[in-house]
């Protein structure tokens, strides 16, 4: 029992410790730092190039016979195809990228058109709304609304089996839940990112 | 036999150990500084490129004047651009001669016009330091990023004049 509180009270080492321990800190607090950085990185990058890819999508899916009669029909077919091979050839994965890994299903590219349609039965559909107008009035437009899942490159910091985010979509004023899973301590996080875009016929 | 003594005593050691700890929280410190700064200027970097592609798709391009048919007054030209980009970047930390555009492959600092429903993809690429980093521990502390976007053009541009009848 003397020895035990010998050992206990024993003051040589102590400070030792204390280096040893501020020195582990400042090693997770540096990879910590470096992971973040790489992830914002990410995000904000295929953030911005995804909403200009759906944009542009939309725009190559334009039918300009409809549109020289004031009538805005997008090709969902050509929009679509647009999305899926820009992004794939612009988005760099590997190599000197922080992204190791990306991918759209073709089912998470949504389109809805807003629009004011005449069927060849002679049926006219009305599907415009003021939505996000500010001076209210109904105007034809097209949305297109892409998920997109990625991995990026992790040193220490990588604990998480996957993640689970929740989106808000303002215009059907619902949540909106996306999952990607994945393993922990492969070098590699997950992330989602969501993508609205549209385009208005004025 | 004095200099034995010396190194195997243990008097002054927490001194030594205490400046130790200092020194390795002044890195850590400088370290976690300098990620918020570039941090921000990763940030701002993408934000000014979504304009910059944006804008770029939106009027077919960036020359010194609107092409014909553009509404002057809606024209954003290069010398505005590069201006906005310039004082944008200034205001990050990001000094003018660390940043570089092109579209399509060209210098922005040169007439670009695309044709409708063609891409157009811009870059712009920055060189940053470790402005803390650099003055404490040896190395090279230096690095470079670019941000890239694709866009389409939207304006069709008018390569000869109409005769009407």
């Amino acid at each position: 029992m003397g020895r035990l509180k010998k050992l206990i009270r024993e003051k040589r080492g102590s400070y030792s410790l204390l280096i040893v321990t501020l020195t582990f800190i400042g090693v997770l607090v540096v990879t910590f730092a470096v992971d973040i950085l790489y992830k914002d990185w990410a995000l904000t990058e295929l953030q911005g190039t995804l909403d200009l890819i759906g944009l542009s999508g939309l725009l190559k899916g334009v039918n300009e016979n409809e549109l020289r009669m004031e009538r805005l029909w997008v090709d969902h077919a050509i929009a679509r195809g647009y999305v899926l091979r820009t992004s794939k050839q612009f988005i760099k994965v590997g190599g000197n990228s922080p992204i190791t890994y990306f991918e759209i299903n073709p089912g998470d590219i949504e389109i809805t058109n807003h629009v004011l349609h005449t069927l060849s039965s002679g049926v006219t559909i009305d599907n415009r709304d003021a939505w996000g107008f500010s001076d209210n009035k109904k105007r034809d437009y097209v949305m297109i609304r892409i998920v997109a899942r990625a991995r990026v490159k992790q040193s220490w910091w990588d604990k998480f089996p996957g993640v689970t985010q929740r989106f808000y979509d303002s215009r059907r004023n619902q949540h909106l839940q996306v999952t990607f899973n994945g393993v922990t301590d492969n070098g590699e996080a997950e992330i989602i990112i969501r993508s609205v875009s549209r385009i208005v016929l004025k | 036999m004095q200099i034995f003594r010396k190194i195997h005593g243990k008097r002054g050691s927490l001194v030594i150990e205490i400046a130790i700890g200092i020194i390795i929280f002044v890195y850590v410190l400088a370290f976690l500084a300098d990620v918020i700064v570039i941090g921000n200027k990763l940030r701002t970097i993408s934000n000014v490129n979504n304009y910059l592609a944006r804008t770029v798709g939106i009027q077919g391009g960036l020359a010194s004047s609107p092409p014909s048919g553009y509404p002057s007054n809606a024209y954003v030209s290069k010398s505005q651009m590069i201006d906005f980009i310039d004082q944008t970047f200034n205001a990050a930390g990001i000094k003018s001669n660390e940043w570089s555009g092109k579209i399509n492959g060209r210098n922005i600092f040169n007439d670009n016009h695309v044709d409708y429903g063609f891409p157009i993809t811009t870059e712009l690429t920055v060189n940053y330091q470790w402005n803390l980093l650099k003055h404490l521990l040896p190395g090279k502390w230096d690095g470079t990023v670019t941000s890239k976007r694709v866009v389409v053009s939207e304006f069709k541009q008018r390569y000869e004049t109409m005769i009407g009848e």
